[in-house]
């Protein structure tokens, strides 16, 4: 088995009688594109830059590629993006990513151009920073983190004030690392729906505890489905159901089924109320969105976030 | 390591260079100069300075005679009072512009250590204040001539320049505080008030008679600028500014290398 990227071993932080990090464990594989996930407040910032060493744990231990994050030769290897983005106001966007490649010991002078070219940066690299959108200026914070092409990115919510063209942009980025070149990503956000479509696996946060973590792939088995049933008399429908072995619920609006064997086989449900002279006047199989996912689960993590990992 | 610096003050300087804060500094040190020229110019005549009806009684309290003795000391007390203001600027913004624009964070996960950034700094810090007294010095000696004061000789020369020169690493020394104070109060404002709150301790402490045993005072004492009766500051009171200096330098590291950066 290869050396896991980033491992933490039962992470905790606390600040006075607030547990910003309790307890957190995972292991990040190289090539994974990791997304943690998590409401504002969570504690996804105190654990990256607990990853980047610039917050001590209160307990537990971080290692990236095995090696303790007080070691600074783990950082030549590392970008990141904490937070905002940060610039300096008064240099160029040109002499801020100058400035990144001579403390990150980047010998290539080159390297400065690559990266603006790469972040479409050109109409605005004898800029200075201060004149930048809000979108140009995360550009120029994910240029900054990308500079010397690390193997390992942290970055703490990267698609943050882009434009849903640069949010395409940097997910494509992102992916195309990972699958290409077998760099690691570990980000974080608080929207489902858009690291869904970037990261292999990912890990919910919620008031400092990974409630959950999961393959992207998994997804899919994970949110609920249902079936929703349209009936000319509710009432008559439900009874009809019931007598067919089918629990449903929901009132005027029409009847909400959520047992596997009426999702699985709509047909059934449609036979039965045929059957009771009451047709469906409409019929479908829908699946709850993923925020809609995040939100049950973190509210039921709310409750008792120890239980909170069966969430199914 | 040292290349490590050498990267860190390549930065610095690029930060330092298209920064308005070099000129706000510039600027208020060659008032400062000016001021001091133009009190020499009352010294040198009281009956025009009493015809102008400004500052007579005031330059003559703190300069004394208008010849270059007295013009040197007037600059070393210029380099102590308004030092210690333009000095404190300088090295609260090197380090609290860090927090301010939030880039601190950038400098903390990187090849290039921690400590080799804050050396930088402070390199930077001593060179910007030391080229403000070379220029503090280059003014009064151009208006001293212009003035054709008295008193010139190689032996006040140097012992004058000796003593601007230990007043200006004095300050410099105390103002180290100021970027502790900027880095912990992650920020330009505390350091701000915790300047000019030992900037005015300082002098009422002098004026009560105990600035020797005060390091914010020390400098004042030496420039003379508390006045004839004050005793000199001796090396105790001066290895209490030094001390104070390396202790600032050094807990700013510290500081860097192990707070919690967690803004």
């Amino acid at each position: 088995m290869s050396t896991p990227a980033i491992t933490v071993r039962g992470v905790s932080k606390r600040y006075g009688q607030v547990m910003a990090v309790d307890n957190v464990t995972l292991d990040v594989q190289p090539g994974e594109v990791y997304a943690l996930l998590g409401l504002n407040g969570a504690g996804k910032t105190t654990l990256i830059r607990m990853l980047l060493g610039m917050v001590r744990p209160t307990s537990g231990s971080v290692e990236i590629t095995k090696r303790r994050v007080t070691d600074r030769a783990v950082w030549s290897q590392v970008g990141y993006l904490v937070e905002s983005p940060s610039v300096y106001p008064e240099l160029s966007v040109r002499e801020n990513l100058e400035v990144v490649r001579r403390l990150r010991k980047v010998s290539d002078r080159n390297a400065v151009d690559d990266v603006i070219d790469l972040f479409g940066l050109r109409p605005y690299a004898d800029r200075r920073a201060r004149a930048l959108s809000l979108g140009n200026e995360q550009r120029l914070g994910l240029a900054k983190a990308f500079l010397h092409r690390p193997s390992l990115l942290l970055l703490d919510e990267p698609v943050n004030a882009l434009d849903p063209a640069g949010v395409v942009e940097v997910r494509t980025m992102l992916v195309n690392l990972a699958l290409e070149q077998g760099a690691t990503v570990f980000l974080s956000s608080h929207r489902l729906a858009e690291v869904a479509r970037s990261a292999t696996r990912i890990g919910v946060l919620h008031e400092g505890r990974l409630v959950d973590e999961f393959d992207t792939d998994a997804l899919a088995s994970r949110v609920h489905t249902c079936l929703e049933v349209g009936a000319r008399d509710v009432g008559r429908a439900r009874r009809a159901l019931r007598e067919a072995g089918f629990e449903a619920h929901g009132s005027g609006g029409g009847l909400v089924l959520e047992d596997e064997r009426a999702v699985r086989s709509p047909e059934l449900v449609a036979a039965a109320l045929v059957r009771a002279g009451e047709p469906p006047t409409r019929l479908a199989v829908t699946e709850e969105d993923l925020e809609t996912y995040f939100l049950r689960l973190v509210s039921s993590a709310g409750v008792d976030g120890r239980e909170a990992t069966d969430v199914r | 390591m040292f290349g490590e610096i050498a990267a860190a003050l390549w930065a610095e300087l690029l930060k330092v260079r298209r920064s308005k804060v070099p000129w706000v500094t510039f600027v208020a040190f060659t008032m400062a100069g000016l001021v001091g020229g133009f009190f020499m110019f009352v010294l040198q005549d009281p009956d025009r300075a009493r015809s102008l009806g400004l500052l007579g009684a005031k330059a003559q309290f703190t300069g004394g005679a208008a010849d270059w003795a007295g013009y040197f000391a007037l600059i070393a007390q210029i380099a102590a009072v308004g030092g210690l203001l333009v000095f404190g600027i300088v090295i609260i913004w090197l380090f609290g512009r860090e927090f301010s624009d939030r880039t601190a964070k950038d400098l903390l996960a990187l090849p290039t250590s921690r400590g080799a950034v804050v050396a930088a700094k402070l390199l930077v810090a001593v060179g910007w204040c030391l080229l403000l007294a070379a220029q503090l010095v280059v003014i009064s000696l151009l208006f001293g001539t212009l003035l054709d004061l008295p008193g010139w000789s190689t032996d006040t020369a140097l012992r004058g320049l000796g003593t601007v020169l230990a007043t200006t690493m004095l300050t410099v020394a105390l103002a180290t505080a100021y970027g502790l104070v900027a880095s912990v109060g992650r920020g330009y404002l505390v350091a701000v008030a915790a300047m000019f709150a030992s900037l005015f301790a300082a002098q009422v402490i002098a004026a009560l008679g105990f600035g020797a045993w005060f390091p914010w005072s020390v400098p004042s004492l030496l420039s003379g600028v508390a006045g004839p009766d004050q005793a000199s500051p001796g090396a105790w009171g001066i290895a209490g500014v030094a001390v104070i200096g390396v202790v600032s330098s050094i807990a700013i590291g510290i500081w860097w290398e192990h707070a919690d950066h967690d803004r």
